[in-house]
């Protein structure tokens, strides 16, 4: 799975600044790869919303089981 | 004086629920360091941060019906800001000594912080205590501002080399990538009212006018070992580290609490990764708190996992709802009138408040060691009734639970705080069982 650019962006924007230039693949875990905690999924949910121009609001509990990038991916594709 | 900027909505709001005399916007942050204070030395320091860190001279003044940040002159009140006391009393009475040194109120015309140094006469350790209005810093800011001191004093960092800053900080409202309109959030506010409204929750006590309410601090730490291991517990079971603790307290409160089945939970997030402006550590507060709804079913370690999934799920939930808004307008008369009718008010706030974070002290700064770390805050006026601090200072957690008099009782507070380290223990001692599984 090929990662959108929209999203990409998003995630190196929430990423803990030491680490924003990791590489990340569609199976970078969010948490252990990417650093993202739940204060980080905050920034994320923000950076998501105004990349795609959708709202996370109702998908808040399938938003907290996410795990990867591409099942990060897959869930922003069945919002918008 | 020097007019900076004007204050922000949340900055306005704290500044005149402070001027009601309450100090409700004030809290204390309490450092016991091993090693020999060089008394001369530190004032040197500070002296050296006022004029590296001009915001540090920052007072709230009212020019022409606003409210503003100014800069009072370099020596204005330059020895106001630290006092260096000897204790002949035991250091073990710290406790008291934090809490007298958090009850004398700083006048925001004058100063918004000063810093307290307790040296003892017969032991190796001394106390810094750090007031601050939280209009000028939040938690990572007083510990930036003690980072510079220690480094110094620990002649780890050259006075000259200090960091600094521009004039001003940053402004959450105006840096905050979800800043809103004003009638957007009012919006937003009474949504929540309503729903919270809806809940019908019973009030712990009523009716204590708001001079007859004194904050009481019960302070106790976590060590490293018993964290270690809730720590393991926290990531088998995928939840995080302050959302157990509130899983804890609510469950402690609900224990001792038999009559009540729901509670709100107010949980401290900082927002500065919303502020593109905001450097890690610059000055300023950014927090905001994010309200949550839970009931209680039972203590048992099943119940607390789900608790805890369910706060961290609702948290995140909040901050999409409503705590990401921050008005980046606001009408002053709404504002002052909304807050000076709390002056007379009676009535009182019947739920909960947690902050947890990680210290951003360093264990050691050259030849001293910071032995523990407390954070304190009066809480007579405001949203909640009790409220648990826990700070992460190398690998302890040192608590503070928050209870306010006569609305509480000493004794039921007690109680909270026993329940909280006992389910702590339980959880610890399940994390055990599931090892030898």
């Amino acid at each position: 799975m090929e990662i959108e650019k929209n999203l990409l962006n998003a995630l190196r924007q929430s990423m803990p600044k030491p680490i924003a230039d990791r590489v990340i693949e569609a199976d970078s875990n969010l948490s252990f790869d990417l650093g993202i905690d739940s204060l980080g999924l905050m920034t994320l949910s923000v950076n998501i919303e105004n990349a795609y121009a959708i709202n996370l609001v109702d998908h808040v509990e399938a938003l907290m089981t996410v795990k990867s990038v591409s099942e990060l991916q897959t869930l922003i594709h069945s919002v918008l | 004086m020097e007019k900076i900027r004007e204050l922000g909505f949340g900055e306005l709001r704290m500044h005149l629920l402070h001027s009601l005399g309450d100090g409700t916007t004030q809290g204390a942050l309490h450092v016991r360091i091993e090693g020999e204070l060089d008394d001369k030395y530190l004032e040197s320091v500070v002296e050296s941060l006022l004029i590296k860190l001009p915001v540090l001279r920052a007072t709230i003044q009212k020019i022409d019906g606003r409210y503003y940040f100014c800069l009072a002159d370099r020596n204005h009140h330059r020895n106001g800001f630290l006092d260096i006391t000897v204790d002949k009393n035991s250091p073990n009475l710290w406790q008291a000594r934090l809490e007298a040194e958090n009850n004398l109120l700083l006048n925001s015309e004058e100063q918004l912080w000063r810093l307290v140094a307790v040296n003892y006469q017969s032991v190796n350790c001394w106390d810094l205590i750090l007031v601050m209005h939280h209009a000028l810093m939040d938690a990572a800011g007083s510990e930036f501002l003690l980072d510079q001191i220690l480094g110094c004093l620990g002649n780890l960092y050259e006075i000259g080399s200090l960091e600094s800053t521009d004039n001003v900080f940053p402004s959450l409202e105006e840096d905050a990538v979800t800043a809103c309109e004003w009638e957007k959030y009012v919006g937003i506010q009474n949504n929540i009212k309503i729903k919270l409204a809806s809940l019908n929750l019973q009030k712990h006590l009523s009716s204590v006018g708001l001079n007859e309410r004194n904050t009481k601090s019960q302070y106790f730490q976590v060590n490293q070992d018993l964290v270690a291991q809730l720590e393991d517990f926290c990531e088998i079971n995928q939840i995080s580290l302050n959302s157990l603790f509130s899983a804890a307290l609510l469950s402690s409160i609900a224990l001792c609490t038999p009559d009540r089945k729901s509670f709100a939970l107010f949980s401290a997030v900082s927002l500065r990764p919303l502020c593109q402006n905001v450097k890690e550590r610059s000055l300023g507060c950014y927090l905001n708190v994010m309200p949550t709804v839970h009931s209680f079913s039972d203590d048992s370690v099943s119940s607390i996992i789900s608790l805890s999934r369910e706060h961290k799920i609702e948290v995140q939930r909040a901050f999409l709802n409503t705590g990401r808004w921050i008005p980046r307008n606001y009408d002053v008369a709404i504002v002052e009138n909304m807050i000076s009718t709390l002056a007379n008010s009676n009535t009182f706030g019947n739920d909960i408040g947690i902050t947890y974070a990680e210290s951003g002290l360093a264990p050691q700064y050259g030849k001293l060691k910071v032995k523990h770390q407390y954070v304190t805050a009066r809480r007579n006026i405001g949203n909640v009734a009790l409220i648990l601090h826990g700070l992460k200072s190398d690998r302890d957690i040192y608590f503070s639970l928050s209870h306010v008099e006569p609305l509480q009782s000493r004794e039921w507070a007690i109680l909270v705080k026993n329940k909280f380290l006992d389910l702590l223990l339980m959880i610890n001692k399940s994390s055990f069982d599931t090892v030898k599984i």
